[in-house]
C-alpha cells in the first residue's frame, strides 16, 4: 500500500519546498473542514441527543428546556457555524453526556490508549525484527517457513476473534491475567500511566499483546524483505567477499539499512493502530480514546464523535504531511522529476 | 478482450500452474477458496435448514449441543444457538453473506476505483485534482473505522455494509491505478495512439487499463480477505448484517455469550471457519504478490 | 498502600487467599459507568446507585422512612415531613429541614443552564417550607399523590458545605437567591461537595465512572460492613463474568443466564436474584390513520383493531421466553407493572394459543397477514436481541411478514420520539409505583397531571382515562390503588401494548458473600455483608 501511496505526489515540477508545505496544508484544512461537515451533519441525521437524555417522565417544556441548554434549538447551519467558531477558539464544546470539555475527555483517556500502542509497537519491533532477519537470511530453512507460515495466519485472525481466544485462554482457562479493565496507574508528570507499576501492567498484557500480533507479523515481512534486498547489495556482496564477521554484518550494516523503512512505516501506522485500537478497547473494556468514541456514538454524544474525528483527521493529516516532507527531502525526485 | 491481454485459455493454465506448483501451501489455499465457494453458493441446497426463514426456526430448540434432534425431526450436527438456529446451516449461510458482501464491495470498490484513476490520468487538472483529494479524505481513515461511521448513520444492513466496505476500497484503487497510468503516459505508445487520432474512451480502456489492472489484480484477494474480516467485525460490533440474517462475525458475537459456559460451538465453527476462509484467501494472496513482484515480498 | 498491592498481588496468584486478605474492601463492577458524581443533572440507575453510597433521600427507594421518620397530609396540596434527628454530614455538620430546602433548590437549578432531566418530576412543588429544624412542608399546585415517589429522586445535599448561610426561600426556577453559591459538577467529581449522610464518602471518582469509596465514620445509621468500596464500570458482559472468575471483583451485577451456568459449576462462585421492578413490553401503534413500518394490503392500520393486538398477544409463548432465554430468571407477565409489586391488581395469565390466535387474525379481517417492522434496541435490555428474535418467530408463525430491526439505543430512541416506530420493544421500572407504566405509555399527554408523557401507542379509551385520572388526585391509598386496578384491567383488555415478562435482577458474587437485593436492581455495597 505504501508504494502505492506516493504515485499521485510525483506530477509536479518545479516546487519550492515552502510552496510544497503551504499547497498541502491548505488542502489539509479543506480536509479538515470537509470531514467536519460530513460528520457533523451525520451525527445529526442519526440521533437527537435530547431523545435519548430526556428522562421518561419528561414533558415538553423539559425537552425544549434541554435542547436550549444544548443549543440544539437553532438550525443545523448556525449549530455548525458556532461549532466551527468555538473550535478556531480551542474549544470542542462539551460534551452532552459528560457535562465536561470535550477535550479534557479526550485527553484524559489518551494516555490508556497511547501506553497500550507503544508497548505493541515495542513488542511487535523487539520480536518481529529478529524473527524477519533471520528468515531473510536462512529463506531455505524450516523455522523459516514457519515464521512465514505464521505471519500469514497471523495476518488472517480477525482481531475480536483474537481477543476472545485471548481472554478464554489466560483468564478464564488458566487464569494468570486480569480479562479487562486498566489497572492502578502511577502519576509521571501529571498523567496517569499504568504501565509503570506490577499490578497495573498485568492488565495491558492482552490487549498489548492483541495489537502486538499484528504488529509482529508486519515487522517481521518488512525486516524479512529489507535484508533480503540488503544482502544482495553490491556493497554487502563486497563486505563479505573481503571477510568482514557476519555478527559484525549484521549489526553494523544490515540493521541500519533496514531500520529505516521500518520505522518509516511503523510510523505511519500508528494512526491506524490508534484507530484501530477500538476494537481491542471494546473487547478488554479498555478506557482508551477508542471506547470513548464507540460510546460516545452509540449514546449520540454529538460533540465528542465530532471533535474525535476531527482530531483524527488532524492527526493522519500530519502524519501524512510530515512523511511527504521527507520523502522529498530524502528523494529530490519527488520535488524536480 | 484487448488484443494486448488475448491468450489461449491453454496458455493460461500453464501459466497459472507456473505460479502455484512447488508452493503447498497455496495449493491447499487455491482448494480452500474452490470448496468454500462451493459450500456457500449451494448453501441453500446443502443447509439441513433455512436459518434465515423465522418461522422454521423455535427457541424452544435453543442452545442444543452437537448431533442434537430438532423438533421438526432435523439433525443438527453442529448444535443450535439460543434462538433454535442450526449452527451447521448458519454457518453455511454466513459464508455466503461474508463471500457476497466481499466480493460485491471490493467488486464496485475496484470498478469505481479503476475507471476514476483512469479518468484523473486521462483528464488531469481539476478533475484530477478534485479526484484525489477525495480519495485522500477516504483513506485519510482506517476504513473498520470509516464503514462503522457510515454504517451509524445509514443504518445496518448487508447493502449498507457493502456500501461503507466499497467507500474504502475505491481509493486505494484510484491511486494506484493512476500512479501507473501516469507513467504509462509518457510512454511512446500513448503518444503515438494520440497522434493517430485515436479517441480518448478507447486509449484509457485498450491501452491504459490492460497494463495498469495487473497491479490492481495483486491486491484483489488482499482486499476480499480485507473485507470479510472488516465485515465480520463490523457485525461483530453490532452495526452490519441483521441479527435475523447472521453472517459470520455475527455468529461469533453471539456465540462469544456461551464460550466461558462451555456452548463452544456456537461460537467456535463460525470462527474457526471464518479464519480458514481467509486464510486461504490469503496464502493465495501471498502467492500472486509474490510472483507479480520478487523483491517486494510482503510490504503490504 | 504497599498493603493493598501486596494483597492485589496475592490476588493474582490465587483467588482464595485473597479473599481473606482483603476482606475489607468490597470490589463491585458495574455494567454501565456512572456519569458524574453529583447527583442531580443524571437520572440514570447507575449514576443513582453510585450517589446513594454518599447521599440519602426522605424516603427510601423501597418507600421506607429515611432521613423522613414521618410524613402526612396537612390537605389535597400540602405534605409535611417530619426528619430524623441527630444526623450529622460527612463533614460534621448537622442535616436539618434548611438541607432540605437547600437541596430542592439546587435540584429544580438549571447548572451552565443545561435543564435538568430530574425536574420536572417534582416541577408541580410550588413551595418548600422549613416549618422548623426537623419538620419541612411541601406545596404542590395541584394534588399530587405521587410526590413520595418523586422524592425518591431527591439526593440531600448539605446546605453548609456550600457555604451558605441563613434561610432559603424556595422558588420554581431554583434560584432562590443562592445560585451563585452552588458547587459545580467538577467539585462534586473532585470531591469537596460531595458531602451527604450516606454510609460512604467518596474518595475519588474518575472520569471514567470509576469510583472508591471509604466508610462515613460519623454514619447515623448502623455503620457499614466495608471498610473501602471500590466500584469498577465493565459494560462488557463476558469481560465482567470473566474478572469475578479471576478475583478481580467481588461482585458483579447482571451476570447473563449463561454466566450462571458458568458459575453453578464454580464452587467458590455464586449468584443472588430477586424479582425486579422493569416490565418489559411491547408497544404498538393502535392511531386509525396508520402506524410506522406497518402495513396491510388494503391500506389500513391492522393494528388498530383490538383483535389483531390480541391476536399478537396470545401468539407469544411468555412461558417459554422466561424458561429458555432467561433460564428462569424473569417472571412472565400478567399485566403492565410487576404482578408482585405493593399496588398491583390481582390478574388472570395472558393466554397462549397460536390457533386462535390465527382465527382471531382472519376474522378481524387480516387472514393472509400483513408486514409490519419490529423494532428493538441492540443495548438495552437484558437479552433484548434474544427476545427480539423469538417474538420475530411468533409472529411470523402467526403468517405475518415480520422484519426485525436491532439499533443502537440512541437511534432507537431517536426514531420513537419522533413517533416513526409503529411496532417497538421497551422497558420500563422505575421505583414508583405500579401506575408508571399506564400512567406514562398509554395515558393522554396531561402536563399538569404527569399523564402521558411517552403515549405512543394513541391509545384513547374514555374509560382507561377516567380511571387514570381519579388515580392521579386520588392521596388516599386505598381508594388510589382501586382506579389503579380499574385502568389495569382496561389497558389489558384493550392492549395498547403487550405486556411480556418482568426482569429479575441478578447479582453474582463470591460464595462467602451474602447479598440481599433490592428490586430496584441497584447493586450497593449496602446489599453485602461476609458470611
Amino acid at each position: 500500500m505504501a508504494e502505492a501511496d506516493h504515485g499521485h505526489r510525483c506530477g509536479r515540477t518545479d516546487e519550492t519546498m515552502t510552496n510544497f508545505i503551504l499547497r498541502r496544508l491548505g488542502q489539509s484544512i479543506i480536509l479538515l473542514l470537509i470531514m467536519s461537515v460530513l460528520v457533523f451533519a451525520g451525527m445529526y441525521v442519526i440521533s437527537d441527543p435530547v431523545a435519548v437524555m430526556a428522562g421518561e417522565d419528561a414533558t415538553e417544556a423539559d425537552r425544549q428546556a434541554l435542547a436550549r441548554s444544548f443549543g440544539l434549538d437553532q438550525p443545523l447551519p448556525i449549530q455548525y457555524l458556532t461549532f466551527l467558531g468555538k473550535i478556531v477558539q480551542g474549544d470542542f464544546g462539551t460534551s452532552f453526556v459528560y457535562g465536561r470539555p470535550v477535550l479534557a475527555l479526550i485527553f484524559e483517556r489518551l494516555p490508556a490508549t497511547l501506553e497500550v500502542v507503544f508497548l505493541a509497537i515495542l513488542v511487535g519491533l523487539a520480536v518481529g525484527i529478529p524473527l524477519g532477519i533471520y528468515s531473510g537470511l536462512n529463506r531455505k530453512k524450516a523455522p523459516t517457513k514457519v515464521i512465514s507460515f505464521g505471519t500469514t495466519v497471523g495476518y488472517s485472525i480477525p482481531n475480536f476473534w483474537q481477543a476472545l481466544l485471548f481472554i478464554l485462554v489466560f483468564a478464564v482457562w488458566l487464569r494468570v491475567l486480569p480479562a479487562s479493565g486498566r489497572g492502578p496507574t502511577t502519576e509521571i508528570f501529571g498523567v496517569g500511566w499504568s504501565v509503570f507499576n506490577a499490578e497495573g501492567l498485568r492488565y495491558v498484557i492482552l490487549p498489548a499483546a492483541n495489537l502486538a500480533v499484528a504488529l509482529i507479523c508486519m515487522q517481521t515481512r518488512l525486516a524479512r524483505s529489507g535484508t533480503q534486498e540488503v544482502m544482495y547489495q553490491d556493497y554487502m556482496m563486497f563486505a563479505r567477499a573481503k571477510g568482514i564477521a557476519r555478527s559484525r554484518l549484521i549489526g553494523r550494516h544490515l540493521l541500519r539499512n533496514i531500520l529505516i523503512p521500518i520505522v518509516t512505516i511503523t510510523g505511519l501506522e500508528l494512526g491506524t493502530l490508534i484507530a484501530f485500537s477500538t476494537v481491542t478497547e471494546t473487547v478488554f473494556s479498555w478506557p482508551g480514546i477508542g471506547k470513548l468514541l464507540l460510546d460516545s456514538i452509540y449514546r449520540s454524544d454529538r460533540p465528542v464523535v465530532v471533535a474525535y474525528m476531527i482530531l483524527a483527521t488532524l492527526m493522519f493529516v500530519l502524519i501524512n504531511l510530515v512523511a511527504d516532507i521527507i520523502y522529498a527531502i530524502l528523494d529530490p525526485r519527488i520535488r524536480y522529476s | 478482450m484487448s488484443e494486448t491481454t488475448f491468450e489461449s485459455s491453454a496458455g493460461r493454465f500453464d501459466r497459472f500452474r507456473a505460479v502455484f506448483a512447488g508452493y503447498p501451501a497455496a495449493v491447499a489455499g487455491l482448494i480452500g477458496i474452490v470448496l468454500f465457494s462451493l459450500i456457500a453458493l449451494f448453501a441453500p441446497v446443502l443447509a439441513p435448514q433455512d436459518p434465515f426463514d423465522q418461522s422454521r426456526l423455535d427457541i424452544m430448540d435453543g442452545l442444543l449441543p452437537p448431533m442434537s434432534t430438532l423438533m421438526d425431526g432435523t439433525l443438527s450436527v453442529l448444535g443450535t444457538d439460543a434462538v433454535g438456529r442450526d449452527i451447521l446451516s448458519a454457518v453455511m449461510y454466513g459464508m455466503r453473506t461474508s463471500l457476497f458482501v466481499a466480493l460485491v464491495s471490493v467488486g464496485a470498490g475496484v470498478a469505481v476505483g479503476v475507471v476514476l484513476g483512469l479518468v484523473a490520468v486521462m483528464r488531469g487538472g481539476w478533475i484530477d485534482a478534485v479526484i484525489m483529494r477525495t480519495a485522500d479524505l477516504t483513506l485519510s481513515f482506517p476504513g473498520v473505522l470509516l464503514a462503522l461511521l457510515l454504517l451509524v448513520v445509514f443504518g445496518s444492513g448487508a447493502d449498507k455494509v457493502i456500501l461503507a466496505l466499497a467507500i474504502g476500497i475505491w481509493a486505494q484503487n484510484a491511486r494506484l491505478v493512476r500512479a501507473v497510468g501516469l507513467s504509462e503516459m509518457k510512454k511512446d505508445y500513448i503518444a503515438a495512439a494520440r497522434l493517430a487520432g485515436i479517441g480518448q474512451l478507447r486509449i484509457m480502456f485498450h491501452f491504459l487499463l490492460p497494463n495498469a489492472i495487473s497491479p490492481v489484480l495483486v491486491i484483489v484477494p488482499m482486499a476480499i480477505s480485507g473485507a470479510i474480516v472488516a465485515e465480520a467485525t463490523l457485525s461483530f460490533l453490532g452495526v452490519g448484517v441483521p441479527i435475523t440474517e447472521p453472517s459470520l462475525g455475527l455468529l461469533i458475537s453471539n456465540g462469544n455469550d456461551y464460550l466461558l459456559s462451555g456452548r463452544w460451538w456456537i461460537s467456535v465453527a463460525p470462527g474457526l471457519v471464518l479464519v480458514m476462509m481467509v486464510l486461504s484467501i490469503n496464502v493465495v494472496a501471498d502467492r500472486l504478490r509474490d510472483h507479480a513482484n520478487p523483491y517486494l515480498q510482503a510490504r503490504t | 498502600m504497599p498493603k493493598s498491592l501486596l494483597a492485589a498481588l496475592l490476588l493474582s496468584c490465587s483467588p482464595l487467599i485473597a479473599s481473606g486478605a482483603a476482606a475489607e474492601t468490597l470490589r463491585m463492577a458495574y455494567s454501565t459507568a456512572p456519569v458524574s458524581a453529583d447527583p442531580y443533572p443524571y437520572s440514570d440507575t447507575h449514576t443513582g446507585a453510585l450517589a446513594e453510597h454518599v447521599f440519602e433521600m426522605l424516603v427510601g427507594l423501597d418507600d421506607s422512612p429515611l432521613l423522613a421518620t414521618e410524613w402526612r397530609w396537612e390537605g389535597p396540596t400540602s405534605i409535611v415531613f417530619d426528619l430524623r434527628e441527630g444526623v450529622t454530614f460527612s463533614n460534621g455538620a448537622p442535616f436539618t429541614a434548611r438541607d432540605v430546602v437547600y437541596s430542592m433548590c439546587r435540584m429544580m437549578y438549571r447548572v451552565d443552564g443545561r435543564a435538568n432531566v430530574v425536574t420536572s418530576a417534582l416541577g408541580p412543588v410550588t413551595d418548600v417550607v422549613a416549618v422548623d429544624d426537623h419538620t419541612v412542608r411541601f406545596e404542590t399546585t395541584a394534588p399530587y399523590p405521587i410526590i413520595t415517589q418523586k422524592l425518591k429522586f431527591l439526593k440531600i445535599l448539605s446546605a453548609d458545605a456550600a457555604g451558605i448561610e441563613g434561610d432559603i426561600a424556595y422558588d420554581r426556577e431554583g434560584d432562590c437567591g443562592i445560585a451563585d453559591s452552588y458547587p459545580a459538577q467538577a467539585d462534586f467529581d473532585n470531591g469537596d461537595a460531595a458531602i451527604g449522610t450516606g454510609p460512604y464518602v467518596y474518595e475519588s471518582f474518575q472520569a471514567t465512572g470509576d469510583a472508591d469509596l471509604v466508610r462515613n465514620e460519623n454514619y447515623w445509621g448502623e455503620s457499614p460492613e466495608w471498610g473501602r468500596v471500590e466500584i469498577r464500570s465493565v459494560p462488557n458482559n463476558g469481560a465482567r463474568i470473566a474478572g469475578l472468575l479471576a478475583g478481580d471483583y467481588d461482585i458483579v451485577e447482571q451476570p447473563s443466564a449463561e454466566d450462571l451456568q458458568v458459575i453453578d459449576r464454580d464452587e467458590n462462585f455464586t449468584y443472588s436474584a430477586v424479582p425486579g421492578l422493569q416490565t418489559i413490553f411491547i408497544v404498538l401503534d393502535t392511531s386509525e390513520d396508520g402506524a410506522g413500518g406497518v402495513t396491510a394490503a388494503d391500506g389500513s392500520n391492522p393494528l388498530a383493531d383490538v383483535k389483531v393486538r390480541q391476536a399478537l398477544s396470545m401468539a407469544i409463548d411468555r412461558q417459554a421466553i422466561t424458561d429458555r432465554l432467561f433460564s428462569g430468571n424473569a417472571t412472565a407477565a400478567n399485566q403492565f407493572a410487576p404482578r408482585y409489586m405493593a399496588g398491583a391488581p390481582e390478574m388472570p395469565e395472558l393466554e397462549t394459543d397460536a390457533e386462535a390466535a390465527r382465527a382471531l387474525l382472519a376474522e378481524a379481517g387480516y387472514p393472509d397477514g400483513f408486514a409490519l417492522e419490529f423494532n428493538v434496541p441492540a443495548d438495552r435490555y437484558t437479552n433484548g436481541q434474544l427476545v427480539g428474535q423469538a417474538i420475530t418467530q411468533y409472529w411470523t408463525r402467526l403468517g405475518l411478514d415480520v422484519t426485525l430491526r436491532t439499533e443502537p439505543w440512541s437511534v432507537f430512541q431517536t426514531r420513537r420520539t419522533e413517533g416513526e416506530l409503529g411496532v417497538f420493544m421497551y422497558g420500563w421500572g422505575h421505583p414508583q409505583g405500579a401506575a408508571q407504566l399506564i400512567s406514562g405509555a398509554f395515558a393522554q399527554r396531561d402536563d399538569d397531571l404527569g399523564l402521558g408523557s411517552a403515549n405512543f401507542s394513541n391509545y384513547n379509551s374514555p374509560a382507561f382515562e377516567e380511571a387514570i385520572q381519579a388515580w392521579a388526585v386520588e392521596v388516599d391509598p386505598a381508594r388510589s390503588d382501586e382506579y389503579l386496578a380499574q385502568a389495569m384491567k382496561q389497558a389489558v383488555a384493550d392492549l395498547p401494548g403487550i405486556p411480556l415478562f418482568y426482569n429479575h435482577e441478578l447479582w453474582a458474587h463470591r460464595t462467602d458473600l451474602e447479598l440481599v437485593g433490592g428490586a430496584e436492581g441497584r447493586t450497593m455495597a449496602m446489599m453485602v455483608s461476609s458470611k
